[in-house]
């Protein structure tokens, strides 16, 4: 009965397949031609959106992933993650596993849509791409698209620019005046956007643009200037004297994490103390279920940038030269990767951050770790804007508008009469332009950041028993060394987890024998190796696997055994059993 | 009838039970004693858990206040128990919110309690406390968290044991040729370091009752918990070393105080007791330290409020007590220096210092004893007895030291003076508490309908209205002076709010004015978590 059905579900499936080959024309190579799940990569979602696109992938692809919530947010949407691995390789948790998540800042958005987009590229390629299949059967993903569900649909769904809010949305008392979010932006001319204020004045120092006069640009010094600036579209809500002081939040839900945590007054931005909020809580509480997270990408936007740590230049001592190797494979390859972006170390090539959620992954539980800021100006007219001109003075987005979206993203000034400012002007860019991707870009952008991150979850250690050998040794013993080798680049143990055994070591396990003793060598070749006495000597403790590189464990056993059958334990290598045939020496 | 006898029956024995035993209470007897002061002393005394340990049991907080509402008066907040093992610390932060129930009649107290609000915490890591009332006991730091405390990927896997039978967790001596310990010469049952550039020779190996148990050489390095409650906040956190966690603010305990005290923004000074002072040693100015990006000396101005507290502290007649640096970690540096607050520690009870001249020791472990022995206090040694051990089955080795608890916890009787001048302590303290007055309201006519009002807020107190360190965090909340108007009338000049991020000091005044049109009256407040709320009705010329 069971033949049966499957022989004809094989049928059909043929048919199916050589009729959609007709209707759909030629496949994009390194696009799924026709995906069980349609979502379009032109677009933002709200978060219901999200959890059912979610839904979706988890329905057409059961077997690859499972969904589930690993918590609430402050106002009580689920956390939903994604796990994707081929359980035919092993159990989720038996694998090294690469974890993902996108919008901890709140307008960052775009890193949902690029988190969607890398489970939903897996899934519908698990068949038809043999990369995608065997990094499947060896890895686990877990992919958690938005860990600030609130405040991504703040962003979407209420007055903001595009760069608010960065907060979520547990009220904060910003201004100390005892009451909370009273004084936000208000949308003075109803269009629904809060946009630019702006006044004319002779006192003024701005000027509009010769080639675009809807961008305003500083006067030279001697010219006269036409207007002034007073902020984001707002009134003074609490009559305080301050316009728009004390909106929904803030705090920076990415300086609220477990590594070099420092108060507000030194970090900006940080809330009470390490995973005071719930969101971060509640990832804190997964990442530490799940030890084999070996890489992580965190999605940011914006400006093109592969950033790693330290945060801060006094974490200096928690990458090591041969750890920072490794990220400088990861972001020179990265370079390759994605035109326009830069592989950079965050408190160095950026800023000082405290408490920051990759710098938590990489000191404080010795996971490779790269923050993706996303979207550079360079993706306008594929080249990097002229040098020495910053991001606000540069009229390529005023330019890029006008040629490529016909004047979509911004909104023209018009007169308003302000209560406080008198006769003003608003207008100016709509919150999704600059920081989040044009529509077209999107995909292209997605598929690229993705690519990086599989080479990463990729280069996450793979350990592999590649030799074992005996020697007889008389008197009825036998010694018996296996080399384990680790394939990929990243080791099993950052120097950072090595120094303060952050992670269990490795252990390799000879199983059903008789053995008496265990050792790690140092030179096999010369005996020279040192005996782990204490513990059951068929399980020997490695300190570390490096990238690339090998280990050699030896075990005196009584008799002499023909196979072997050796168990490698490694939180960030794996969990698995080798067999085979021991070799002579 | 025989209902108001049982009640005075029950009365009388709390009575004894509360003040007759020479001995600590284990936390069910402890959470006994705060219920029976809350029902006792309802009006004056509330109850409430702020959490739950590991092991489920509750975090109490016993808040005194008298009329009003406690969250809106000044605060001063006591928290012991942290360092599990310091049993003296509890019994005195529960101890002192008796004496001021129980006198909260007299005026002085009744002042107090009128206009204040004070917060005991009393023990704030219960599990670890328990300890000292289980079967097996010993000097346990740690709460009931799963901590692989050596880090060696196995939980639990070695703790102590007792070799001896007597429930107690002491030490091991094992003569051994590469020892580094030998006899003191005060007192030969006490061990001390070998000084080689003395030319001493080391006799003893030393090292907690207990076996090898996982066979890695080291001796109960990781037994049942857990974490050290003081060596999980936020400043100075040293991450990954044994009993911090795997990050700061990780355990049940510490997170439930600290979204309590988050909240509570009328909390002005902490006062941890426990095994850290900087009461009787001022914290002294260290321009270097205090102007760091990562602040780890007391601002200048609250270095020379630590002096005068400390001073204060001296004149309670409290003396004496050791020097005990806070480590990385602690509770008190957390409340300085994150949470912005005045923040003060005491071990509130220490051996006396030699008095005659001839019975000074070098050594803290024979003043103890001497002085245990002085006062006919039984049973605070072990004496050394020969045991068989299986890690050392050809060496003598030996059962025996100081008792567990003894040296920072006497018995209760001799903790009834430093509570009494404890007492006065925190009474004298929160007389000094800033106060804040808005006087000298003066009104002009400017012109037709025009009034400019000038107020003084002034600080009638001798400490400053928060701590200068406390001008930098958001979560102390900061003076705020506001105008209160109907809306006919407008303000032509100044704020109708205006924060004030620095802080006033003792005795300090600050004048205010402001141009508002229009008739009646309008009026002035001023209010901050840490002060409590003033207000003046002004009217217009």
């Amino acid at each position: 009965m069971n033949k049966y059905i499957l022989i004809s579900f094989f049928l059909i499936s043929l048919g199916t397949f050589a009729q959609k080959k007709d209707e759909l024309g030629l496949r994009a190579i390194g696009t799924p031609h026709n995906p069980k799940v349609q979502v379009a990569w032109n677009r933002y979602y709200a978060y219901d959106e999200v959890v059912e696109i979610c839904r979706k992938i988890q329905k057409a692809y059961p077997n690859l992933v499972t969904l589930e919530s690993i918590g609430k947010s402050f106002k009580g949407k689920d956390m939903w993650v994604m796990t994707i691995t081929d359980s035919k390789g092993g159990k989720a948790e038996n694998k090294p596993a690469f974890y993902i998540d996108g919008n901890i800042h709140s307008n960052e958005i775009q890193g949902t849509e690029i988190a969607l987009y890398t489970a939903w590229y897996l899934t519908e390629n698990h068949q038809s791409v043999k990369f995608i299949q065997e990094l499947l059967q060896e890895k686990t993903f877990y992919i958690i698209p938005s860990i600030n569900p609130d405040a991504r649909d703040e962003f979407l769904k209420n007055l903001n620019n595009a760069n608010t809010p960065r907060s979520g949305v547990v009220p904060v008392d910003d201004d100390g005046d005892g009451t909370l979010d009273e004084d936000d932006f208000d949308d003075l001319n109803g269009d629904g956007e809060v946009t630019l204020m702006r006044r004319k004045t002779k006192t003024g120092r701005y000027i509009p643009h010769p080639e675009d006069p809807r961008q305003l640009i500083l006067a030279k010094p001697g010219e006269e200037g036409m207007y002034e600036l007073l902020g984001y579209e707002g009134l003074d809500n609490d009559n305080d004297g301050f316009v728009n002081e004390d909106r929904k939040g803030y705090y920076d839900p990415n300086r609220d994490w477990g590594w070099n945590w420092q108060p507000d007054y030194i970090q900006s931005g940080a809330n009470k103390y390490p995973f005071s909020l719930p969101e971060s809580r509640s990832v804190m509480e997964f990442v530490m279920k799940h030890p084999n997270i070996a890489g992580s990408q965190h999605y940011h936007n914006y400006s093109g940038m592969f950033l790693r740590g330290p945060g801060a230049e006094e974490d200096q001592f928690t990458y090591s030269p041969s750890d920072i190797a490794v990220y400088d494979v990861l972001g020179k390859t990265g370079e390759r990767m994605i035109p326009g972006y830069k592989y950079l170390v965050s408190y160095k090539d950026l800023y000082t951050t405290y408490g920051g959620a990759s710098e938590w992954m990489h000191a404080g539980r010795g996971v490779t770790a790269f923050v993706n800021e996303l979207m550079t100006s360079y993706l306008l007219f594929d080249k990097n804007p002229d040098a020495g001109i910053g991001r606000f003075e540069n009229n390529e987005f005023y330019e890029f508008d006008k040629l490529l979206l016909f004047g979509d993203a911004f909104i023209e000034w018009k007169p308003f009469k302000h209560p406080n400012y008198g006769d003003i002007e608003i207008g100016g860019f709509k919150k999704n332009y600059v920081r989040n991707h044009p529509g077209f870009l999107l995909e292209q952008d997605a598929h690229r950041n993705m690519a990086f991150t599989l080479f990463h979850a990729y280069s996450t250690p793979k350990l592999e028993v590649v030799e074992v050998k005996s020697k007889s040794l008389g008197n009825g013993f036998t010694q018996i060394t296996a080399t384990v080798a680790n394939t990929r680049i990243i080791p099993t143990h950052l120097s950072h987890d090595i120094k303060n055994k952050i992670n269990p070591p490795n252990y390799v396990t000879l199983k059903g024998e008789s053995v008496v003793a265990g050792l790690l060598m140092e030179n096999a070749d010369f005996n020279i190796g040192k005996e782990q006495k204490g513990n059951l000597p068929a399980t020997v403790e490695v300190t570390n696997i490096a990238g690339m590189g090998n280990v050699k464990v030896r075990w005196i056993v009584k008799g002499s055994p023909k196979n072997y059958n050796i168990e490698l334990k490694s939180a960030k290598g794996g969990f698995n059993t080798h067999t085979g045939t021991i070799q002579p020496e | 009838m025989l209902q108001k006898n049982v009640l005075l029956i029950a009365l009388m024995l709390s009575f004894y039970g509360l003040f007759g035993q020479s001995e600590y209470k284990n936390f069910s007897q402890l959470t006994a004693s705060l219920k029976q002061l809350n029902s006792k002393y309802g009006n004056l005394a509330e109850l409430k858990s702020i959490g739950k340990s590991v092991q489920g049991k509750e975090i109490w907080l016993l808040t005194l206040s008298k009329g009003g509402k406690s969250s809106e008066k000044p605060a001063i907040l006591i928290a012991s128990g942290l360092d599990a093992y310091h049993l003296a610390g509890v019994e005195s932060s529960v101890q002192i919110a008796e004496k001021f129930l129980q006198n909260a009649s007299k005026d002085s107290i009744n002042k107090v309690l009128e206009s204040k609000t004070i917060y005991i915490v009393p023990c704030v890591s219960p599990d670890g406390y328990e300890q000292a009332f289980s079967k097996l006991k010993y000097e346990r730091n740690v709460n009931a968290s799963n901590a692989d405390n050596d880090r060696d990927g196995r939980l639990n896997e070695d703790g102590v044991e007792d070799l001896n039978g007597d429930a107690l967790i002491t030490m091991l001596r094992i003569e051994d040729p590469t020892g580094t310990f030998k006899t003191h010469k005060d007192d030969a049952r006490v061990l001390v370091k070998a000084d080689a550039t003395k030319g001493e020779i080391g006799k003893y190996i030393v090292i907690s009752e207990g076996t090898d148990n996982d066979k890695d050489g080291k001796f109960n390095e990781d037994g049942e918990g857990g974490i050290v409650m003081n060596k999980n906040f936020t400043h100075g956190y040293p991450f990954f070393t044994d009993g911090a966690g795997e990050f700061a603010v990780s355990e049940p305990e510490n997170r439930a105080l600290l979204d309590f005290m988050y909240d509570a923004k009328n909390i002005y000074a902490v006062f941890q007791f426990g095994a850290a002072n900087n009461l009787t040693e001022p914290f002294k100015f260290d321009r270097a330290k205090a102007t760091q990006k990562i602040i780890s000396g007391w601002q200048e101005k609250d270095a020379t409020i630590n002096d005068q507290v400390s001073k204060l502290y001296g004149k309670a007649g409290i003396k004496d007590l050791p020097s005990l640096p806070t480590g990385g970690g602690n509770f008190s540096n957390w409340a300085y220096y994150h949470y912005g607050r005045l923040s003060f520690a005491t071990p509130v009870w220490s051996v006396p210092k030699d008095t005659a001249k001839k019975a000074q020791t070098d050594n803290d472990d024979v003043r103890f004893l001497r002085w245990a022995e002085a006062n006919k206090i039984l049973n605070v040694f072990v004496d050394w007895k020969t045991i068989q051990h299986p890690d050392f089955p050809d060496k003598k080795v030996e059962v025996g030291g100081l008792m567990p608890f003894v040296k920072l916890n006497p018995p209760t009787q001799f903790l009834q003076t430093t509570i009494q001048k404890h007492s006065q302590f925190f009474l004298d303290f929160v007389f000094l508490m800033p106060s804040v007055q808005i006087t000298n309201v003066r009104t002009e006519a400017v012109s037709g309908g025009l009034t400019r009002i000038t107020v003084d807020i002034h600080n009638k107190g001798l400490l400053p209205t928060h701590s200068e360190m406390g001008e930098r965090t958001r979560h102390v909340d900061k003076l705020k002076i506001e105008l209160v108007h109907s809306k006919s009338q407008t303000i032509v000049a100044g704020r109708r709010m205006e924060v004030v991020r620095r802080a006033i000091a003792g005795g300090e005044k600050m004048e205010v004015s402001w141009l508002v049109a229009g008739s009646g009256s309008v009026q002035v407040q001023v209010s901050a978590g840490t002060i409590g709320k003033e207000s003046v009705n002004v009217s217009l010329k």
